[in-house]
């Protein structure tokens, strides 16, 4: 496992900017968390309504550098299973475009 | 047969009535009629009087409500006749066919009914050559006979082939099935 | 070539995304609809389809997943009905404004309560705002049909929006008839391998979808939602003139029957159409200058068209198989009176509320409606709100 140090050279995936409150720990936990990812490796983020959806993407601006879905407040993981499935399909079809597939 | 059709299914949930109209209406459609096939959905609980339908015409059906006014009634379940009105509406010159060991002389009286009454045992066919209880096979036979919807030659035809396509992992008993329709296509009487 | 079948309502749209072969459909079943995902995922299991079929806990997660799938790019089907339909209500809309195509097969049921699994209009009529398309289908082929076609409408690249394809429960969706389903090839190449998403979670470059979107933005998003609803008028009869072509069969955003001439007109929706159609039939042959239209698209709502259909006519009688509640009529007829307004006026239009939760619709009913706008044209009265078949 990583520590520390190496972590934080990964690729910054959310970006500052946005208008959650100074201090608030919910960017944080996401920065870390999306350093589970290696930095050739994308990523589609489904977030549930709330501060941190309501403050990081607020038209026409996002924090975001993956992609990232928000549909309504209960259903984050509804919303999610259903892109898995595409991606699974796409995959399976052959119709993924090659910087994805791989 | 130029004109529409109309036959309603009297019988209780789980016996098949409902099997049997859709046979009938696959029979039609395979020898190039226009046809509806469908019960009334109610409460579909085993033994619960059950009604089905069908429309078999030459041209093109759009008339899409239940049938009051049938040409034919079919009545699977005799049991039925104390406790359902089945002949209600049933045109003048039409006929009411029920799977019973009595006479359509008995049951007309029954029925209090002065039109045209079939009978036809589709219980003892079936017990005599399938060995069990499996009304619908005789009993569509039997509509088939009086209704004329289609020709009885091309009904054997193509009933013989759809036998063998069903059972084609068990041969042996499609001339078990064939010996339960022509029985029952001999031993369908009437009284008019 | 065309095969000609007998399929009932649900085994015909089952057969139909069957041949679409989507990729994913997120279901949960209800009555009498439930056919529908049920042949589908025989289909997935045995591997008759590449679909991912997504078994979820609730029809608001089916619409949720259905939408994440679209989102990320993918063809999404499903099916649903009545309560169902009520459940995914928040998705329909997040759906639609996220412009993501997608078809959702309804078998029109009545809304609880009371509960009662028959078929009326109350749970499309009350999406009907919900930005979705909708088409309406008398028969299993018009379903079959219609969901085809759904797929094509939806995502072209001027609409890009939800579709719905509505059917009558059990009249439609548990009644064989006869039908004549496309090949699988011909379905291939009409709807196409893939579908073209401009933006997509699994695309060439990440996207965020579904933003906090203020005064300043929200209103410009609305009116091009509203623009995409516009546009989908002239791709509805542009697929249509393909779909004639292929199959032989017409359609348009209403069908007229029997209405050159005629004086008395009936505007209906759905299977009791047909029911009417023989009614026509047996009064034209009384000589009586009756017509008939059925609507096919209810969204968007075909208003000049439709007053232009109606011109001629001397009274019409709007037969509503949902009830808005509103004391004023049904919603079709609301919006066929104001289409009307300005266009064709001068004219008798009277609102028959009927069929509901399974109200079986007779030949008999339909024949009083004509004789009740003959009436109203011989003697000038009549009641504009009238409710058809119901004990009073
Ligand atoms: S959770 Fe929301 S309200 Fe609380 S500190 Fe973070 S941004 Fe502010």
């Amino acid at each position: 496992m990583p520590n520390l140090k190496e972590l934080s050279k990964k690729k910054v995936r959310f970006t500052g900017g946005h208008r959650m409150c100074a201090g608030c720990g919910a960017p944080m936990v996401v920065n870390w968390i999306l350093k589970a990812l290696d930095d050739d490796e994308r990523a589609v983020i489904s977030n549930a309504t709330g501060c941190l959806e309501v403050s990081t993407c607020l038209y026409p601006y996002t924090s975001w550098k993956d992609s990232w879905v928000h549909t309504a407040f209960e259903n984050a993981a509804a919303t999610c299973s259903g892109t898995e499935a595409a991606f699974k399909a796409l995959k399976k079809k052959d119709l993924l475009m090659e910087s994805i597939s791989s | 047969m130029g004109k529409l059709v109309e036959i309603r299914w009297h019988g209780r949930g789980g016996q098949g009535a409902k099997t049997a109209s859709l046979l009938l209406a696959e029979v039609a459609f395979n020898t190039g009629k226009y046809i509806q096939g469908f019960p009334e959905y109610g409460p579909e609980r085993m033994g619960a009087p059950i009604t089905a339908y069908n429309r078999i015409s030459d041209e093109p059906i759009t008339i899409h409500s239940n049938i009051y006014e049938p040409d034919y009634v079919v009545v699977v379940d005799e049991t039925l006749i104390k406790s359902v009105p089945v002949t209600a509406g049933l045109k003048e010159g039409g006929a009411v066919i029920v799977n019973t060991a009595k006479s359509p002389e008995e049951i007309k009286k029954e029925l209090n009914f002065n039109g045209k009454v079939y009978t036809i045992d589709a219980r003892k066919i079936s017990e005599e050559t399938l060995g069990a209880y499996f009304p619908n096979t005789p009993m569509l036979a039997a509509v088939v006979k009086i209704t004329g919807v289609i020709p009885v030659d091309v009904f054997l035809n193509d009933i013989e082939a759809s036998f063998k396509h069903k059972f084609a992992n068990k041969p042996h008993v499609v001339p078990k099935n064939m010996e339960a329709v022509k029985r029952a296509l001999e031993e369908v009487k009437g009284n008019e | 070539m065309a095969k000609r079948v007998s399929l009932s309502g649900n085994e015909a749209v089952a057969f139909g995304m069957k041949q679409i072969n989507p990729d994913v459909v997120a279901a949960f079943p209800i009555t009498p609809s439930t056919e529908v995902p049920q042949y589908f995922s025989q289909f997935v299991a045995n591997g008759e389809v590449d679909t991912e079929f997504v078994a979820v806990e609730s029809e608001h997660s089916a619409m949720s997943a259905c939408i994440g799938a679209a989102a990320a790019g993918g063809r999404v089907m499903t099916a649903t009905a009545s309560a169902g339909l009520a459940l995914m209500w928040e998705m329909l809309y997040v759906g639609a404004s996220m412009r993501l195509p997608m078809v959702l097969a309804v078998t029109n049921r009545a809304l609880s309560g009371p509960i009662n699994i028959h078929n009326d209009h109350s749970d499309t009529m009350g999406a009907r705002d919900s930005g979705w398309i909708q088409l309406y289908g008398e028969s299993a082929q018009e379903a079959y049909d219609n969901l085809i076609q759904a797929i094509r409408i939806g995502e072209h690249k001027d609409v890009q929006l939800p579709v719905m394809v509505c059917y009558d429960g059990f009249i439609t969706s548990h009644a064989v008839e006869n039908l004549e389903m496309l090949d699988d090839e011909e379905v291939k190449k009409f709807v196409g391998v893939k579908r073209e998403a401009p933006f997509a979670l699994i695309g060439q470059d990440p996207v965020s979808m579904g933003p906090l979107d203020l005064p300043n933005h929200y209103f410009e998003h609305k009116r091009l939602q509203a623009e995409a609803m516009k546009n989908a008028k002239k791709v509805i009869l542009e697929i249509a003139a393909e779909y004639e072509k292929l199959t032989g069969r017409k359609y348009g955003f209403f069908e007229e029957y029997k209405m050159e001439d005629a004086e008395a007109a009936i505007v209906v929706i759905n299977s009791t159409a047909g029911t009417a159609k023989f009614v026509v039939d047996n009064l034209r042959a009384q000589g009586k200058k009756v017509g008939l239209i059925k609507i096919r698209v209810f969204r968007p709502f075909p208003a000049e068209e439709l007053a232009e259909a109606l011109k001629n006519v001397k009274a019409v009688a709007v037969m509503d198989k949902a009830d808005s509640f509103s004391a004023a009529g049904g919603p079709l007829f609301a919006e066929v009176r104001s289409a009307m307004y300005g266009r064709a006026d001068g004219k008798i239009v009277t609102n028959y509320i009927y069929g509901l939760g399974g109200r079986d619709v007779t030949t008999t009913q339909i024949e009083k409606v004509y004789a009740d706008l003959f009436n109203a044209i011989e003697t000038g009265k009549y009641e504009v709100y009238n409710y058809l078949g119901v004990r009073e």
